[in-house]
């Protein structure tokens, strides 16, 4: 396994991107305390990001709203706007690229690069050229962090020691001194249940975790992810293996005053749909599909089978089934706080494998036909013009538009 | 080309003390300065030198040539709002856009809506690129 010996990953995350995009856009919430929340008006909930104003005062990202008032009275709570952060990741993203290549994206405000050439050798100037640029061309709210390492998990060590808004470069050369500085617990890969896990094994700090051996950590972890680690702290070449697609699926919290089953049914027929929408735009079909509702006392789970189907009549059929189910297992006025619906067991939509039994190839294929037709004319016309029943959007909008890592939603997911 | 670098800074400094704009009490015709850089091989655009820069955004950074040709173009309305897709293949296809700068490429296309035909905001897609964190590692 190769040891680079220059600087060669850099490693960028925008500081409170979702808070900091609603300051660039609303002039009015610059300078001040923002908390963004999953809904407008809705006290139960809490604040899923936050501005640097509102970190100075103590609120955290994920605090409950009544948590986040307490510590800062001020703080000015906006809804959450996908499409805005969707419009401005596409935008930052750009304009990084204009100065140097994407290697990957990780989330939302997360991504990193390779480091060529003379930017090895001054790394900083080339943060300080991203910096600049982001500044001129998108706005001097949006900040982000930028680290410098040998791989890639150096580099967002790096990013993450050197925040809020900085450029910071770990040489190797001058490695294992800054992780020195680390507990075990600020090294992603290692949350709590880990961290205890490594307490229990004697594995205190830093100079602990550095000094086990690579087969050691591994029989820490119970898989090859620790041994992984290991060779990553310690500056070798490597990196997440690119991960395969095994479902689409969304999920949703719903309105208190829409928790009726039939609020519900609407809701999951609706999701459904854009995931399999998602589905056939990425070509692929699913073999089953899972329902699962949270309800007052725990949640229900069924699953169903699909055979090699990608088109919304066959889905929706499925989906149709479990709700049966469903309503035949649980009392009447049964309220659903949230649910999820997922399309499993993915095969190429292009190896499609038939049925000899069920015969249904071309029922399926006219199926098939008849979805391309409506996908598009809601193309066509940039809504959902057709489909399939009553298309019936829960309140809050931005049905299936979640942002989550690995999925930056496109303008089409929020029709 | 030294020629060209000095007379870029010399541009620089007169839009900066404002010599640019108006000289003896007329306007400067900045497309004539344009075409004064063309003869040198460089490329000045119009729009940039009105803008008072060299490089403004992405847009004017990028020729549709220079995506890949798989690559989709997101293209807002900025009036009706309605979103459509360009491939770069297909638009690269069409007459004078081989050579096109992505903010020519904006203002060449509109809105999809034919009862509408709005200026458009564009964007890239860059879905391809996307990975997942494993086990925590980046």
């Amino acid at each position: 396994m190769r040891r680079p010996t220059q600087i060669e990953r850099l490693y960028l995350d925008f500081d409170g991107f979702f808070a900091s995009v609603e300051q660039q856009a609303h002039p009015r919430l610059r300078g001040r305390p923002v908390g963004v929340t999953p809904f407008a008006e809705a006290e139960h909930t809490c604040v899923i990001a936050c501005s640097r104003e509102a970190k100075q005062q103590g609120v955290k990202n994920v605090m409950s709203i009544a948590e986040a008032r307490a510590c800062c009275p001020d703080i000015i709570l906006v809804p959450q706007s996908p499409d805005l952060y969707r419009r401005a990741h596409n935008a930052l993203i750009s304009e990084i690229s204009a100065i140097i290549p994407i290697d990957a994206i990780k989330s939302i405000d997360e991504l990193t690069c390779r480091v060529e050439g003379a930017d090895r050798a001054d790394p900083q100037r080339l943060g300080l050229r991203i910096k600049q640029r982001l500044a001129d061309n998108i706005g001097p709210y949006i900040n982000c962090s930028i680290g410098f390492g040998a791989n890639r998990q150096l580099a967002k060590m790096a990013c993450k020691a050197g925040k809020p808004n900085g450029n910071m470069v770990w040489r190797p050369e001058d490695m294992p001194g800054p992780l020195l500085a680390l507990q075990p617990s600020d090294v992603p890969g290692i949350g709590g249940r880990m961290a205890r896990r490594l307490l229990r094994a004697g594995i205190t700090d830093m100079a602990g975790l550095l000094a086990t051996q690579p087969k050691q950590m591994r029989k820490l972890w119970g898989n090859v992810t620790g041994e992984r680690l290991w060779y990553a702290l310690h500056g070798y070449d490597l990196q997440a293996q690119p991960s395969k697609r095994g479902m689409y699926g969304h999920g949703r919290v719903l309105p208190p005053g829409h928790r009726t089953l039939d609020h519900a049914r609407d809701a999951s027929r609706l999701l459904l749909v854009k995931a399999a929408r998602r589905m056939r735009r990425d070509g692929w079909n699913a073999d089953g599909l899972w329902l699962w509702l949270q309800i007052r006392d725990g949640s229900w789970t069924r699953a169903a089978p699909l055979r090699a189907a990608q088109d919304d009549q066959a889905v929706l059929s499925a989906l149709e089934g479990l709700w049966t189910l469903a309503r035949r297992h649980l009392p009447r006025n049964e309220r659903v706080i949230r649910l999820g619906v997922t399309l499993l067991d993915l095969t190429p939509a292009n190896e499609r494998q038939l049925d000899l039994l069920l015969d249904d190839d071309r029922t399926r294929r006219r199926w098939e036909r008849a979805t391309a037709a409506i996908d598009t004319l809601n193309r066509k016309h940039g809504r959902t013009l057709v489909s399939l029943g009553p298309w019936t959007p829960p309140p809050g909008g931005y049905a299936g538009g979640k942002i989550s890592y690995t999925r930056i939603p496109r303008a089409e997911d929020f029709w | 080309m030294p020629a060209a670098r000095s007379a870029i800074r010399a541009f620089r400094a007169r839009r900066i003390s404002g010599e640019l704009d108006r000289r003896n009490g007329r306007v400067f015709n900045l497309s004539a300065f344009a075409d004064a850089f063309a003869e040198f091989g460089i490329p000045l655009r119009l729009q940039m030198l009105q803008r008072g820069g060299f490089l403004v955004n992405w847009k004017t950074d990028l020729r549709l040539s220079d995506l890949e040709a798989g690559c989709r173009i997101e293209a807002t309305c900025k009036k009706c709002g309605l979103t459509h897709y360009e491939q770069a293949a297909q638009l690269l296809a069409r007459p004078g856009m081989r050579h096109a700068w992505l903010d020519e490429v904006e203002r060449r296309l509109c809105c999809a809506s034919r009862f509408c035909r709005g200026p458009v905001r564009i964007a890239l897609i860059h879905d391809d690129k996307t990975e997942g964190f494993v086990g925590g590692m980046a």
